[in-house]
Formats: structure tokens, C-alpha cells, sequence
């Protein structure tokens, strides 16, 4: 049984639709990341589960409980906010207790919970600070505890890690995920950040517009995008993206340059997709002018064009190769995705067979 | 910037503070000293003899009680209902600039007017409340004549004219709380109240230390009120310190007098705020 399910949730405000129609079901000890850009409606939706904004249309069920219009404390939730939320005056002993108390757990049996979690993230030594004196991790970490310590069906976490520096936050992002592992609850995660959600998912939904674009594994997002977006969206340096046709086995490029396209391709227009890391240097291919070379130190970005488009591919360490040369690059047709160019869904083809993802 | 720009800002500031307060301010104590009968006769050098003579006068000691009872309750009101109000306003509903401003308005008006308004609005037998109460039934107040019903009414006037003093520097205040604070009470499961006790109040408690501050020293000095509605009265009500010190120095012209109850004053007020600051720091020891 599903410990979370939203089952055709919506959140309009007035005529604007915030949230379309999300459905999804979260197994026990499941890490889900709601990701996408900024105004794609996954914080709303990760606040509807939280109960911070109320539910339009459509059920939340919690531990088999039809949740869809309690009070968040009635929902047997935690949430780590990105601003971390502590309350600036407690220490950070009470910031942790004080959910307990209102929930009038016994002082010690909250303290023995305090300690435990407080142990577990390695803030022992922090318990009698106030917030303002520790540092952005710390604090992080203490709203980590403060959602721990409620030992709650679900843990929601609204961009954690985005207020940490680059290097803090994989760290943070380590332990959040072997946290997660340890204590076996479900827990929704939003970023924007794809690799935080790459890395960290059990499973990815990428949203768009207040709409699903996708539900699936990380890397059945990233091998079987579902349309141009998520194509676009996950994965870094981003897929190139060209307006093509298909015609005698070959993907002809608006540019005029040719791929070979993947078994099954029918004839017509496309827009075709392929990973700059896909890429790779051939004799006799698409003709690529260098206009830079960003060198990642294990790997060389080559960015440059063909024709008119842009096209980037990532190589494996060169030190050969300069601005303003010309290089041919091709890829292997099963590496080549195809989509409609007017409704920009994924066509079909023969290396989609063991497609498990799951349309939205 | 010159090397002299800094010394000559900063003189301009230093004289006009002293010609137009220090200076001023000293006088006044200096006049304490000695005995005159008005600003123009001969200043005789009395010592400490005015000040003996004025903490020898029950009235005395009842200007300052009335003056501690004024101020007190209040500033009590004003802050209780301030914050009331600025909750309310603090929430969304239809028209809610338009009360906002409005709730603003009497701060706007001159005492003068709010205080001749309630005066013909009680007048005993025009006053539109006057006439209410008697068709209601009710028995006629006394608003300025009986000694309790006197405090009482100027305490009225003051909190209707400084609430909204309190309502709107609070409203500003509470913008600045993150609502993430809010939300993270209400997933602990804090309930309304237990959010204003346990998020607003704490967050906003240098905020309303400043306010409360502010409209203490005020109200402690507030003159106009008390002078235009009962003058000090009935037999003494609601005199407190100012209206003592006006009356002994202008009335009974007895400068010396009159300036040692405001040096009294000034004295008491600044050793009040000395402990508010102690049992309030503004610094949160952390």
C-alpha cells in the first residue's frame, strides 16, 4: 500500500491553474524529487501535501487516510523548509522539542527523542545555541532534526539545500540520502536542481507549467526522455535540440549535415535529440566549427556550431583541439531521440521496447 | 570630502543641539535654584528649598501618582489594542487598505480637534452620546466632572488619538517576520495563539520594546490632553506632573517651583527608562 497518495490534485487561484491534475502514489522508505523550473507548481504541490495551501480538487491520502483538507499538524507530516525556519529565540534544544510539546509528548520521552536525533546528525554539541549562531549546514541540520524528531509517515523537504554553498551542498545531499536510507520513511524533495534530483531520487517528477511531464527513475528519465522538455531539462551540459527530417534512414538536420537515425525512425519531420556526451569525433560526420573549448579537467566541452544551430559535445579529456577548427561528429542512431515537432512527445522507437516510465 | 567637512558638520550639530535643547534644558534646572515670582523679577538663590518644599505637597505626590496611573493605563490600552488591530489588519480581506488607512486617521488629527469633538460629543446636553445614553435609558456619565469618570475619559481621548501609533509601527513589524516561521509553527501544530505567543511576540520583541518605550516617555509628558479637556481637574483628578509644573510656575507664579517639579519629572522619567532598558535589553543576550 502506498504510505502517500495524491490522486488528481489541483490548486487554482481564481482562473489561473497552478497545479494540473497530479497524480502519484509513494512507497514506504521512497525518495520522490518534484523537480522542475522555478513556477512549475512543485513547491504548490509539495505545500498541498504539507496542507500549508489547501487542496482544490482532489484527494490526498496519508497511511491510508484521507488527509485532503486537515490542519498540517493533523497530517503526520514534517517539513524542512529552505529558509530552515528555525524560531530565532529558542535554542536549538527547544527549536527541536517544541513540536513534541505542542503535541504533548512527555518532556522526557521528547528529550530522549531530541538527543537521539541530535546524535544522529551531530549537532550534540549545538542543542544549547540559538539558531543566529551557527552556521548555514548547522542549521540545516537542525531543521533536519526538528522534522527527525517527530518521527512523522512523511518527510517533506522544500529546497533544502539551496541556501548551502556548492561544496556543502553535496554533502549535505549525501547525508540526506543516506539518512533517508537509515530511517526508511517516505519523503518528497523539491529542487530545481536536476543533479540534486538525479542523484537523490528514487523517483523524479518533472514538472512544467503546473503539469507532470514525467515520472520515472533517474536514468529512465535521462535514457527515455518523454518529450523536448524534460529532453532539455535533465541533464548537464543540456541535450542538443534540432529541428530535423527523416528520410532514407537518416536524420537530415535543417543545416543540411545527416545523423543516422534510430532503427524504426519513420519518415517526416522531427525534432531530434542528442546528448552532448553521446557525441562522439568521426572521420566523415556532422561537420562541427569550434567556437570554444571548455576544458572540466576529466572531460573536454567542445561548444560550436553547425550552420546556424549550436551544437555541443562532451569528449573525454582533449588537449588537442582548439578554437576555430573543424571537427565531425556522429552518435549512435540507438542515442538519437526523436519527437513530434508539433505536440513535442517522444516518438516511438525500437530502443524504447523496455520503456517502463510512465506517461503523465 | 575636505579634512574640514567632518568638523564642520559636525559643530553645526553639536551648537544647534546646544542653543536649542542643552542650553534650554540647563536654564530650566538652573531655575530651580531660586525663588522668582515671574521670568522678569529678581532671581533670589534659595538652594535645594524648592525641592524640599515641593516633595512636602500632597500635591505633589498625587501629580506624579496621576501621572503614573495616566501613562500607565494607557499605554497598556494602546498597546493591547495596537496590536489587536494590526493583527486584524494583518489579515487579507476586501478593502483592507482602505481600513488601514482609515485606522491611521486619528494620529493625523490635532489633539485640539480630537479633544473639542468628544467634548460637544458628551456635552451634557447637546452631545450626541449624551442624548444616545438617555434614549437608551441609561444613566448620564459625568465625564469630566466626577473625579473617576475624569481619568478615565482623558485615558479615552489618548488611547483613541496614539493607538493607532502602536497599530501601525506593529503592522510594519509584522511584515517582517518570515512567514516560513509561520508555517513551520503550524506543521508543529501551534494553533493561532500559540503562534502570536511563540513566533510573533518573541520575533518582534525589540520592535515592541521601542514602542512601548516611545509612547511611555510621551504619555508621561503628554500635556495638551489634560490641559484642554479637564485642565488638572476635577480638584486635582487627573492633574499630573506637567500640569502641576505649568500651574505652580504660570498660574501661581512660582518659577522655582514649578521648574523643580519638572526637573523632579525629568529625573524620575529618565531613572524609569534606565530599569525598563535593564529588565528589557535591546541587545538579546544570546
Amino acid at each position: 500500500m502506498a504510505e502517500v497518495s495524491l490522486r488528481t490534485i489541483r490548486k487554482t487561484y481564481g482562473s489561473v491553474t497552478a497545479v494540473e491534475e497530479v497524480s502519484l502514489d509513494i512507497a514506504r522508505g521512497e525518495l520522490i524529487v518534484l523537480l522542475g523550473p522555478s513556477g512549475c507548481g512543485k513547491s504548490t504541490t509539495l505545500r498541498m501535501v504539507a496542507g500549508l495551501e489547501t487542496i482544490t480538487s482532489g484527494t490526498l491520502l496519508i497511511g491510508g487516510r484521507d488527509v485532503t483538507s486537515l490542519e498540517p499538524k493533523d497530517r503526520d507530516i514534517a517539513m524542512v523548509f529552505q529558509n530552515y525556519a528555525l524560531y530565532p529565540h529558542k535554542t536549538i534544544r527547544a527549536n527541536m522539542t517544541f513540536g513534541l510539546k505542542m503535541r504533548g509528548v512527555e518532556p522526557a520521552l521528547a528529550a530522549e527523542r531530541v538527543e537521539a536525533a541530535a546524535e544522529m546528525l551531530g549537532i550534540t554539541h549545538l542543542l544549547d545555541r540559538k539558531p543566529r549562531q551557527l552556521s548555514g549546514g548547522q542549521m540545516q541540520r537542525v531543521a533536519l532534526g526538528r522534522a527527525l524528531v517527530r518521527d512523522p509517515a512523511v518527510f517533506l523537504l522544500d529546497e533544502p539545500l539551496s541556501n548551502l554553498d556548492a561544496k556543502l551542498r553535496v554533502r549535505m545531499r549525501e547525508e540526506i540520502a543516506l539518512l533517508q536510507k537509515r530511517i526508511g520513511k517516505a519523503m518528497i524533495y523539491v529542487t530545481h536542481d536536476q543533479t540534486e534530483a538525479m542523484t537523490l531520487a528514487d523517483r523524479i517528477v518533472i514538472m512544467r507549467d503546473g503539469r507532470v511531464q514525467q515520472i520515472g527513475a533517474p536514468l529512465e528519465v535521462y535514457d527515455r526522455p518523454q518529450n523536448v522538455f524534460v529532453a532539455g531539462f535533465i541533464g548537464s551540459p543540456e541535450m542538443n535540440l534540432f529541428q530535423a527530417e527523416i528520410a532514407g534512414g537518416l536524420v537530415r538536420l535543417d543545416g543540411g549535415a545527416t545523423l543516422p537515425a534510430p532503427d524504426g525512425a519513420r519518415d517526416g519531420r522531427v525534432v531530434a535529440g542528442v546528448r552532448p556526451e553521446a557525441l562522439e569525433l568521426v572521420d566523415r560526420g556532422v561537420p562541427l566549427s569550434v567556437r570554444a573549448v571548455e576544458q572540466l579537467g576529466s572531460q573536454t566541452l567542445l561548444v560550436g556550431g553547425v550552420g546556424e544551430m549550436g551544437m555541443r559535445v562532451m569528449l573525454g579529456r582533449r588537449d588537442d583541439i582548439r578554437a576555430g577548427a573543424t571537427v565531425h561528429v556522429s552518435a549512435d542512431p540507438a542515442a538519437i531521440h526523436l519527437f513530434d515537432p508539433v505536440t513535442e512527445e517522444r516518438l516511438p522507437s525500437a530502443s524504447d521496447a523496455g520503456d517502463r516510465s510512465t506517461r503523465a | 570630502m575636505t579634512r574640514w567637512m567632518l568638523p564642520t558638520f559636525l559643530a553645526v550639530g553639536a551648537i544647534a543641539t546646544l542653543v536649542l535643547i542643552v542650553g534650554p534644558a540647563l536654564y530650566a534646572v538652573s531655575l530651580s535654584f531660586y525663588h522668582m515670582t515671574s521670568l522678569t523679577s529678581e532671581p533670589v538663590f534659595v538652594g535645594l528649598a524648592k525641592y524640599a518644599d515641593v516633595l512636602s505637597r500632597a500635591e505633589f505626590w498625587n501629580a506624579l501618582v496621576n501621572g503614573i496611573v495616566y501613562a500607565g493605563v494607557s499605554i497598556v490600552l494602546q498597546v493591547v489594542l495596537g496590536i489587536g488591530f494590526a493583527l486584524i489588519l494583518h489579515q487579507p480581506f476586501r478593502g483592507r487598505a482602505l481600513v488601514r488607512g482609515l485606522a491611521f486617521l486619528p494620529y493625523l488629527l490635532p489633539t485640539v480637534i480630537a479633544v473639542l469633538t468628544f467634548k460637544w460629543m458628551v456635552d451634557g446636553s447637546l452631545g450626541i452620546v449624551t442624548i444616545l445614553m438617555d434614549d437608551l435609558g441609561l444613566p448620564p456619565i459625568y465625564w469630566f466632572e466626577t473625579e473617576s469618570a475624569a481619568m478615565w475619559s482623558v485615558i479615552l481621548i489618548s488611547v483613541w488619538l496614539w493607538t493607532p501609533f502602536v497599530t501601525t509601527t506593529f503592522l510594519a513589524a509584522l511584515q517582517t517576520v518570515p512567514s516560513q516561521l509561520y508555517e513551520a509553527a503550524r506543521v508543529d501544530g501551534a494553533g493561532p495563539v500559540r503562534r502570536f505567543f511563540h513566533v510573533t511576540l518573541p520575533v518582534l520583541r525589540p520592535i515592541l520594546t521601542v514602542i512601548i518605550l516611545l509612547r511611555g516617555v510621551w504619555m508621561f509628558n503628554k500635556f495638551d490632553v489634560i490641559w484642554l479637556t479637564t485642565g488638572g481637574g476635577p480638584i486635582g483628578a487627573t492633574e499630573h506632573l506637567p500640569i502641576l509644573s505649568y500651574r505652580t510656575a504660570f498660574a501661581l507664579f512660582d518659577i522655582g517651583a514649578g521648574a523643580a517639579i519638572a526637573t523632579i519629572s525629568f529625573l524620575f522619567l529618565s531613572l524609569a527608562v534606565f530599569l525598563y532598558f535593564r529588565a528589557f535589553p535591546m541587545e538579546d543576550d544570546a
